[in-house]
């Protein structure tokens, strides 16, 4: 054997050899050199789950930004944290004794960092950056993350919904996410799609939510089943449907009917829900708890123009098994001696027919007292009205009609007068659905009344005389945003007396006669303070606009200003001047209970006649509570 | 007979072609023998003539016309001698010497320049000849130091002619014919080759310069080969070496007994932090016997620094000991010492190894995090790696046992012993393993101990436990997939808990169609006892356990498929099924119920159920007794049955005893939206048994926020709005009211924890539109109310509100 042979075959075995002993030193092979005079390590945090080890860090001068929160837990923006009574067991350990307590006495601070994420996403920490130095585990919260934008995807092709407001800069929470998600599912629920489902996902890097709709076909309402006996006739709980079967499916239409249903004091409780059907079906269930028929209800309120109020009613609902009414009112206010009002009515609301039913007949006693600083009344009021409400896809008519007998005695004011009068009452009313739905946050919508009163001498009335008021109102939200930004609104009332005795003037009951003046109208006056001579007028018209800037001051209260106007006349439709003006501005704030408002108006007239008392000019501060424009 | 005569007599062109052959035969002949005589003239010419010499002319004429296209070859001399040696007749020495050789072969790929080349060697018969060699045939006698001075080689890589597909190899084995019948004839000690300049480009962006020469050492039969420089023309790549050769004096007698010495020392500089330093000396004895000493330094290539390799070679069975000294204290491994681990390799028997005992090795790594104890990072293990039936010629093979034996600090022990069989193959490397490995834990404790200021503490509930923990697999795998099999078990208990688990499972790894191994396991966890306790739970205000999902990137792609329940296909299969190997083995402690809750389950997962879904089986709660609507109450038992169909199924009995009447409540339907039903002795209507539940009386006694409240509660139980939890949080906490929405699905107590705290329950939205409503209320009995209303005796309408006192009656 040569050396060339030898060689031949022992290199590849010890290369073969070499390459194992390599690959069992090899394991290293990427290790850092090591660094004798290394500097103070800088204190980097990676960003996986675990918190870094990083000993000896509670001597580095970025320890002292970390402040105690309990025993082995330090934390930044501690003042924000505000632990509950688990979460601090969950990261601190349990410190009672017993089988349950003692296993989790001891929270190792990689489990508290885990759990500390979840809590602080509570609070919109996103990015907690977690040290951990022997036992005591250092929590730096970083920034917090709030909503920048909001998408919805998913809606059916075209659909434009609103922009979400007041939810910008809010922090990125999973009660916000909840919220966010139910907002859109409400949303495209009104625009028919009943059964569609959502879900969103929000990035606090960017963030940015996005939800996730999957609508489903769109749905009409085809059927209406009811659940619970309630031993009442089929269909009267019909009469406060918002919807007809056959309408698309509006979520808040099934929600204004439950409304309504048990703001009437109708039932104790009724679930109204929604069950899919195949195809553009959807069912809805109505399940009712009948509860006590008999309310009592005591209430009280104030406002600048009628002073404290109180009210007082005794209900008996769901009479007999067509489920009529009777009702008892006792209401009272007071500002002054010469501002106050009392009344105490009594009314019956008998409906009459099977199915639906919604025609009734209402008989009403009434006793009132009125007085104002135009004149002080008192009226004894018997009507029986006939009733028809009924209601389309886009909002309800509410027709009253019958006669009425009234005995008013006014002891205050110009020419003191006792007058019994029968005359027939008639009311015609259209209020659209979003109207009546949004009637205490008003956004949009409309309405409109048509009031005839009609007296003839030959029918009871010493006197013959009609009045006919036209009032109405409507509201637009400008721009597509919810909650809105601004809320644009007018309103309108004009109101003549048509008689052969243009002389009637103050013979007429205070009902005829037009007044203005207050929060209704003119918001500069005071209440009913127009006209001056305390008689009424027989013609009366007035209007509003008012804009309103909506939830713009610390996200919570409303800025709106108006202008009112007015005009009087002493015969039928005929209006003097002055034109009565009363610009002003406030602020309004949806209280939790309540609307507050609080406005400055200013008072001037246009197109005045030069007298010895001119109305002059004035600032009138007004406070309501619940009134809207 | 004259017919035959004249039958045989050729015709005239027979004759004239019979003639002509015969003359061409002839001349043939005489051309054959004149070219004989010639060569035998010229052969004994220049044997008989000590010596010929060809001029440089004569070569330049004959390169010129012979030499092809790409190869240009050019000089300023070049002769070719024929001589005599002294002493032998029938031999020839032929010396070739040039003066500014130049050869460029498919310029740039060759460009070779060199001063002066001397090459004499001799040829013939006689000298000394190997065994079985013929005598009368001619053969190369002895080669002369060679002597190159002065030599420029460049060599371009990238600059050769692609081969061409279908030109086959040559059969003459070169490298074989200089190993066997160059280099024992050649008399290397006074060669001298000098290369002053030596450059190859590898790659279009890769180039090497050197410098190196050959040349008589300073000893009698030294012969010293030194790389002066090697480096990277585009890098930091640097080297130097030098290579010493002595033979023995008398080395090429008839006893080639005596050893050659071999020394080597060189640099190997990689970059500014990347160098190998090689120290190495052999003894060669007789070419068959070869003992040396190599010692490498390493730095910043590899974690060992230093390596030591000795050993013997003794025809063909080699002993050696490695040892070697490595680690960065900054490194994760810090340590890495082995000293004399035994190498051997029996290349007849086609077998080697490497044994590291007890002690032999060293490894420390780089402590974690927040542990203070160095010992714990240092580990003993005992190595065995035995190789057999290894080949390294045309197939690169080999088969192994590898044994690792390991106690670390009778905390853990481990012991593992695989064996298999590797292949080095075109198409990669393919592998065999088999065997067997075992991990066991006798403490528990020590190591939830020492885990505990690290970032890899054993979390709670279960970082109080104490006991052993095993782990066993079987592994049976090869490049084209196998079987792995395990078996793991815990025994851990303490004064409160207890988890007596045993894990079974098999990990199939199968070869999928675009490379790779694709796993499916289908594993059991069987549950013996499992007594652990619940962190004590606030009804009032439950925490977020864990972060939530919904946050991170936005991936609409994945949402719009989780929403269209598009499912995307997966490789591999995962099962597992867990039992609990007896009734209610596991048991839960928890402040919400008086006793530990008894569970019994039996459910599998299988992410590979087709239609179904993956979670099949069933958990059973057994008897506990509860505290409920602040009474005493029995849940009976609490049966979920998961369905592939993927409803979860709910069977549930739950027992009041209220003295006057018993209650019974039975859970039904799905988990997430239980029905409830009620039904009592003497028999109730729902509203009643749910206002006797809420607040103890029935329903005529309550006020009308309560009424209303057992309305809510009746109704969102009905609509199944409230899942198991929240039903349980209503039962469990003194309830003050419960409002419902059904539109947005919200359901709100109001709970008597103080503070007039309020529970939400479900989810939605908190302003689905609406603003302020109609009517609020405000507190048990009052409420805002707004209300369109005729105000004054003037007919005028307004909304007006009122906070009311309302009751119902």
């Amino acid at each position: 054997m040569d050396f060339a042979k030898i060689t031949s075959r022992t290199l590849p075995a010890l290369r073969s050899i070499l390459s194992l002993i390599a690959l069992g030193v090899g394991v290293g092979a990427f290790s850092s050199v090591a660094c004798a005079d290394a500097p103070e390590p800088q204190v980097e945090v990676s960003a996986g789950l675990l918190p870094t080890p990083f000993p000896g860090f509670r001597e580095r001068p970025e320890a002292k930004e970390y402040a105690q929160v309990c025993d082995g837990l330090y934390a930044t923006n501690k003042d924000d944290l505000a632990l509950g009574g688990m979460e601090a067991r969950l990261l601190c350990g349990d410190s009672t004794q017993g089988p349950i307590g003692r296993p989790w006495s001891d929270i190792p601070p990689n489990q508290a960092a885990y759990f500390a994420r979840g809590f602080f996403q509570t609070r919109g920490y996103h990015h907690p950056e977690f040290i951990q130095d022997g036992e005591r585990l250092y929590a730096k919260l970083g920034s917090k993350s709030v909503l920048k934008s909001m998408r919805l995807l998913g809606g059916p092709v075209g659909w434009q919904p609103p922009t979400r407001r007041l939810v910008k800069g809010e922090p990125l929470t999973p009660t916000l996410l909840n919220d966010l998600q139910g907002w859109a599912l409400s949303k495209i629920k009104d625009e028919g799609y009943a059964c569609a489902e959502a879900t969103i996902q929000a990035d606090p890097d960017t963030e940015e939510a996005v939800v996730f709709l999957k609508t489903g076909e769109r749905k009409r309402i085809t059927a209406l089943e009811e659940t619970g006996e309630t031993g009442l006739r089929e269909g009267a709980l019909d009469r406060y449907n918002a919807f007809i079967v056959g309408d698309w499916y509006k979520d808040r239409m099934v929600a204004l009917t439950r409304r309504r249903t048990l703001d009437d004091g109708f039932l104790q409780t009724l679930v109204l829900t929604t069950k899919c059907g195949p195809g553009d079906n959807v069912t809805i269930v109505r399940d009712v708890t009948l509860g006590p028929s008999r309310t009592v209800r005591i209430g009280v309120g104030g406002s600048t123009s009628l002073g404290a109020r109180a009210l007082g009613v005794v209900r008996q609902a769901r009479i007999g098994s067509s489920a009529s009414s009777i009702e008892a009112r006792l209401q009272a206010s007071y500002l002054n001696t010469e501002t106050n009002q009392q009344s105490l009515s009594a009314k019956y609301r008998w409906f009459y027919l099977h199915g639906e039913n919604r025609y009734s007949l209402i008989p009403e006693i009434r006793l009132e007292h009125e007085a104002v600083s135009a004149f002080d009344v008192r009226t004894n009021t018997l009507r029986v009205l006939h009733n028809w409400t009924f209601d389309t896809t886009e909002g309800q008519y509410d027709l009253n009609a019958g006669p009425n007998f009234t005995s008013e005695f006014q002891s205050r004011g110009q020419n003191p007068h006792y007058i019994n009068i029968g005359f027939l009452e008639m009311e015609a009313r259209w209020t659209d659905h979003d109207f009546e739905w949004f009637n205490t946050s008003p956004r949009t919508g409309s309405y409109i009344d048509v009031t005839t009163l009609l007296a003839m001498q030959s029918l009871g009335s010493p006197f013959s005389a009609q009045k006919f008021q036209i009032a109405g109102e409507k509201l637009w939200t400008i721009g597509a945003f919810d909650p809105p930004l601004f809320v644009l609104g007018m309103r309108f009332n004009v109101a003549s007396v048509f008689s052969p005795n243009e002389e009637l003037g103050s013979d007429l009951p205070v009902r005829f006669r037009s007044f203005l003046g207050g929060e209704t109208d003119l918001r500069g006056y005071g209440y009913r303070t127009l006209p001056r001579d305390g008689i009424g007028s027989l013609s009366a018209a007035n209007a509003s606009v008012e804009g309103r800037l909506h939830k713009v001051l610390f996200r919570i209260i409303d800025v709106f200003s108006f202008v009112d106007a007015g005009l009087l006349g002493r015969s039928r439709l005929q209006f003097d001047t002055p034109v009565f003006i009363s610009p002003g501005a406030g602020v309004r704030w949806e209280s939790p209970v309540g609307v507050l408002r609080l406005y400055l108006a200013r008072s001037f007239t246009a197109l005045e006649d030069p007298s010895p008392t001119p109305y002059g000019r004035a600032f009138r501060v007004g406070v309501t509570f619940g009134e809207e424009f | 007979m004259a017919d035959l005569e004249s039958d045989s007599k050729p015709s005239k062109l027979g004759r004239f072609a019979l003639g002509f052959l015969k003359g061409l035969g002839k001349c043939l002949a005489v051309l054959i023998v004149f070219s004989a005589l010639l060569f035998t003239v010229v052969g004994l010419f220049i044997f008989a003539t000590p010596s010929v010499k060809f001029s440089s002319d004569l070569t330049a004429s004959l390169v010129e016309r012979y030499a092809p296209a790409n190869l240009k070859i050019g000089f300023k001399a070049f002769t070719l001698e024929i001589n005599r040696p002294e002493g032998n007749f029938w031999a020839k020495q032929i010396v070739l010497s040039s003066e500014g050789l130049c050869v460029q072969y498919e310029l740039p790929a060759v460009d070779v320049c060199t001063g002066t080349i001397r090459l004499a060697f001799t040829a013939g018969f006689g000298g000394q000849l190997e065994e079985n060699q013929a005598i009368y045939i001619p053969h190369l006698i002895g080669i002369e130091p060679l002597t190159i001075t002065a030599a420029v080689i460049k060599i371009d890589l990238t600059a050769f002619p692609p081969s061409k597909p279908d030109e086959k190899p040559s059969s003459f084995d070169l490298l074989g014919f200089v190993r066997k019948e160059i280099l024992p004839r050649w008399d290397l000690e006074g060669s001298r080759v000098e290369v002053v300049d030596f450059k190859i480009r590898t790659s279009p962006d890769s180039s090497f310069a050197a410098r190196f020469d050959l040349k008589r050492g300073e000893a009698a039969h030294q012969m010293d080969a030194v790389l002066h420089e090697a480096r990277a023309l585009e890098g930091p790549l640097k080297a130097e070496a030098l290579l010493t050769v002595m033979r023995p004096a008398d080395w090429g007698g008839a006893g080639d007994t005596k050893a050659w010495k071999v020394f080597a020392n060189g640099d190997l500089t990689i970059d500014a932090q990347k160098s190998v330093r090689l120290k190495a000396d052999a003894n060669i004895v007789g070419l068959q016997n070869l003992d040396f000493r190599i010692q490498t330094f390493l730095k910043g290539i590899a974690v060992v620094r230093e390596l030591r390799l000795e050993g013997k070679i003794d025809h063909d069975v080699f002993k050696g000991l490695a040892s070697a000294t490595g680690g960065a204290e900054s490194g994760e491994i810090q340590i890495l010492n082995f000293v004399n681990c035994a190498l051997s390799a029996d290349l007849a028997k086609k077998e080697g190894g490497i044994r590291c005992g007890p002690q032999a090795v060293k490894l420390q790594i780089r402590e974690r995090d927040l542990i203070h104890r160095p010992d714990l990072f240092v580990f003993n293990p005992e190595v065995d790696l035995k190789i057999s039936n290894l080949t390294f010629d045309e197939k690169k093979a080999a088969d192994y046992q590898l044994d690792v034996i390991l106690d670390h600090l009778g905390v853990a022990r481990f012991g593992t012993r695989l064996n298999g069989h590797v292949e080095i193959k075109k198409a990669g490397v393919e592998y065999s393993v088999k065997g067997r490995a075992d991990l066991v834990v006798p403490l528990f404790k020590p190591i939830t101990e020492m885990l505990r200021r690290t970032t890899y503490a054993i979390p709670a509930p279960l970082n109080s436990l104490d006991g052993a923990i095993g782990l066993q697999a079987n592994v049976d795998l090869s490049s084209n997939g196998g079987t792995i099999d395990y078996l793991a078990s815990t025994r851990l208990d303490s004064d409160d808990q207890q988890m007596n688990l045993d894990v079974s499972g098999k990990t199939v790894l199968e070869k999928k169609a675009g490379g790779g191994l694709s796993p499916s396991t289908d594993m059991t966890l069987t549950i013996l006892s499992l007594a652990l306790s619940a962190p004590r739970f606030d009804l009032r205000a439950p925490p977020a356990f864990k972060p939530d999902g919904r946050f991170g990137p936005i991936n609409e792609k994945a949402v719009k498929a989780q929403l269209e329940q598009i499912q995307t296909p997966k490789s591999g299969r995962f099962k597992l099924r867990v039992h609990t190997a007896s009734n209610e083995a596991i048991r839960i402690a928890t402040n919400l119920t008086k006793a530990s809750i008894p569970i019994t389950v039996d459910v599998t997962y299988d992410d590979h159920n087709g239609e179904k879904s993956p979670v099949e089986g069933s958990v059973v709660v057994g008897e506990v007794p509860i505290e409920l609507f602040k009474r005493n109450a029995l849940v009976r038992n609490i049966r979920v049955d998961l369905l592939g169909s993927g409803d979860n199924r709910l069977n549930g009995l739950v027992f009041i005893n209220y003295g006057d009447y018993a209650i019974n409540i039975l859970l039904l339907g799905q988990v997430s939206d239980p029905i409830v039903r009620f039904f009592s002795d003497p028999p109730l209507d729902d509203d009643q048994i749910v206002s006797v539940l809420l607040f103890g009386r029935p329903q005529h006694e309550l006020g009308e926020e309560q009424k209303s409240t057992v309305s809510n509660t009746k109704t969102a139980m009905a609509d199944a709005v409230l899942g198991l939890g929240s039903l349980y949080l209503l039962a469990s906490t003194p309830v003050e009211s419960v409002g419902y929405d059904p539109v947005s699905g919200r359901v709100i107590a109001r709970v008597g924890l103080g503070g007039g705290a309020s529970i939400e329950l479900g989810a939605g939205s908190q302003d689905a539109g609406q603003g302020v409503g109609f009517r609020k209320r405000l507190s048990k009995d009052f409420s805002f109310r707004s209300d369109v209303e005729t105000i004054g005796s003037t007919g005028q309408r307004t909304v007006s509100a009122l906070i009311e006192w309302v009751k119902r009656f």
